[in-house]
């Protein structure tokens, strides 16, 4: 696999918080990956690191094989990011906004970046700071593509949106990627739309990686199986990632492929990508549903 | 980044060069309607009568009333240059870091360090044109005092180079100050607080910029009664002692000698008065003073400092945003 993201031991201390702990991490090249985990994880931290807005405590993150630390001018024209909450000076206009970054970029598609601000219907002429939520993601994510980035990394995307521009956004980028054949990677609190558009996942947990995988892959490995309650481990076949006890059953997730048959009347299905995201993402001990 | 940076600032920009250049014409028009009211007045041409000067005395009170407020326009330039330095400077990094627009700005194509020069250079250089079409007005606020010769130290710091070198310097103090305090409001809080307190303080040391001129202290009354013959455009800065070789005295010694004399009475003889006493105790007293003729080279040292500092708080400024995680 060509790594576009690639951290070898990556660390970043807060003063006395490790938001991310010795980090070995390879982000696929031509994917969209989705970069879930509770808050604090480190996600942010993650995506902060990789455009040098942030310098690792130890370990090193490359992006298209450059340093982040030292090379970081060699990374950029070639990123298109987007920071949480989509910062974009307030007093300019949609038009001032894309002429700024007409200027602060040597690679600028400007024919591009204006269709794309057209399409939505953005008026030219307005203050950004009056625009809509979602219209001021249209405009962040414009600029970004207009640098004609061959990765874009965007820290919560959707956050704040409603459903109908969340799913109109998150839709709209996919057929540029499927235009362009760009390399994505986002994070997301919302595993819905992780779920909808993401080829790739990276589930961190305390600043490390949990779980990583091809999506497909993920659902065609793991299984639930849901049988009566009972603390001891079952006969079952594949590695236990987390056990639910209800009241009268035990919810278990399963990396393996699950057994074949069952005499105690336990049901086994494929899990769905939220079940083994959520799987993860909670401590590893059995938790009690 | 220029035009990002003219475009964010352009009503401070054109603030600032607005305020100067109405401030300059009106204290181009003041410093000439204050000696205009003054001959009017015949302050200067008074005869006073024969057994009073009090009509003389009220020609000049009248004067003073009618003109006194003009001098507000030439006190500003005491406040201007820390008003920049907060409203202005201040800011200029701190509403970026707090805002989040650092993080757009910085993973463009452009440099952090160019970012942040570019900012700063321009901010820096529309105080500049602002210090600068006020810099030849301040020297006009002499007028107020009335007299024919007036040392130019007396308006120093309300012209020339030391006054371009104040807004240069509360610029670039407050745009480090906000940009190491990431808030808008440390920024202008801190920024005019340092201010003040280097203007204070460089205020002290001034005196001290050369070794200054002595000249016979002058006695009123007694035997050692000698002329004024201070350059009359001279500025005072105050006492100095030598022994009778021409050594130099400490202060301590002089005022020591001083203070015993007005204790003893001796101060109440006809015949004698400080300066034989101090003489028979082997100390003359002189007037410290820096000749008018040192003005300019006194402007380029005050100017060498602020710009200095001015150019450490830049340096400190860009390290802090190259270096600093976002």
């Amino acid at each position: 696999m060509d790594a576009v993201v690639e951290t070898i031991g990556l660390t970043k201390r807060y003063r006395s918080v490790k938001a991310l702990d010795n980090c070995d991490l390879a982000l696929p090249l031509g994917k969209v990956t989705g970069l879930v985990g509770p808050n604090g994880a480190g996600k942010t931290t993650l995506i902060h690191l990789a455009v040098g807005l942030l310098r690792p405590t130890a370990g090193s993150i490359a992006v298209f094989g450059h340093d982040s630390t030292r090379d970081i001018l060699k990374i950029l024209p070639r990123v298109g990011f987007v920071a949480q909450d989509r910062p974009l000076y307030g007093d300019l206009t949609v038009a001032e906004t894309l002429e700024l970054g007409r200027r602060l970029n040597a690679r600028w598609d400007a024919a591009y970046a204006l269709a794309r601000v057209q399409r939505f219907g953005l008026p030219l002429s307005r203050r950004i700071r009056t625009l809509s939520t979602g219209q001021r993601a249209h405009v962040a994510t414009s600029i970004a593509l207009g640098k004609r980035p061959e990765l874009l990394l965007l820290d919560e995307p959707v956050a704040n949106l409603d459903p109908v521009a969340r799913i109109a956004l998150l839709e709209e980028l996919m057929s540029v990627v499927a235009e362009d054949g760009l390399t994505v990677v986002f994070s997301a609190n919302a595993l819905a739309d992780v779920e909808r558009v993401c080829e790739h996942i990276v589930v961190l947990v305390n600043g490390r990686p949990r779980l990583t995988g091809d999506t497909e892959e993920l659902i065609d490995s793991h299984v639930v199986a849901i049988g009566p309650r009972s603390k001891g481990v079952s006969a079952l076949d594949g590695e236990l990632i987390e056990a639910r006890h209800a009241e009268r059953q035990t919810i278990r997730l399963l990396r393996g492929p699950g057994p074949s048959r069952l005499d105690d009347g336990t049901v086994v299905r494929p899990a769905t990508l939220e079940e083994i995201v959520l799987g993860y993402m909670r401590p590893a001990t059995e938790v009690a549903a | 980044m220029i035009w990002l940076t003219v475009r964010q600032y352009r009503m401070q920009i054109a603030a600032m060069l607005v305020i100067a250049a109405l401030l300059a014409i009106g204290m181009a028009f003041a410093a000439d309607y204050v000696a205009r009211v003054r001959a009017e007045l015949g302050v200067d041409t008074c005869v006073p009568l024969p057994n009073s000067n009090v009509n003389c005395f009220q020609l000049d009170n009248e004067w003073r009333q009618r003109t006194g407020s003009l001098n507000y326009l030439f006190y500003s330039l005491y406040a201007l240059p820390g008003l920049i330095a907060s409203y202005v400077g201040g800011p200029l990094f701190a509403v970026e870091f707090e805002r989040g627009t650092h993080r757009f700005a910085w993973t463009q194509n452009i440099s952090r360090v160019r970012w942040a020069a570019l900012k700063l250079g321009v901010v820096l250089l529309v105080a500049l044109v602002a210090a600068i079409v006020l810099a030849p007005f301040g020297a006009g606020q002499k007028v107020f005092s009335g007299r024919n010769i007036v040392s130019p130290f007396e308006t120093f710091e309300l012209q020339g180079l030391a006054l371009v070198s104040y807004f240069v310097f509360g610029i670039a103090a407050g745009a480090f100050f906000g940009a190491w305090s990431r808030r808008i409001l440390g920024g202008m809080l801190l920024g005019l607080l340092v201010f003040g307190v280097v203007r204070a303080g460089v205020h002290n040391l001034r005196p001290m910029y050369q070794e200054p001129a002595t000249a016979p202290y002058p006695y009123s009354n007694g035997p050692l009664q000698t002329s004024f013959d201070l350059p009359p455009d001279a500025w005072i800065i105050g006492d100095a002692a030598i022994d009778l070789e021409g050594r130099p005295v400490a202060k301590e010694r002089l005022n020591s000698l001083l203070r015993e004399y007005f204790a003893s009475p001796r101060r109440f003889s006809p015949s004698s008065n400080d300066g034989t006493f101090l003489r028979e105790n082997g100390v003359i007293r002189l007037l410290a003073y820096q000749p008018a003729d040192r003005f300019w080279t006194f402007q380029a040292m005050e100017a060498a400092i602020f710009t200095g500092l001015a150019a450490l708080f830049a340096i400190l400024t860009l390290w802090r945003v190259r270096n600093r995680d976002a």
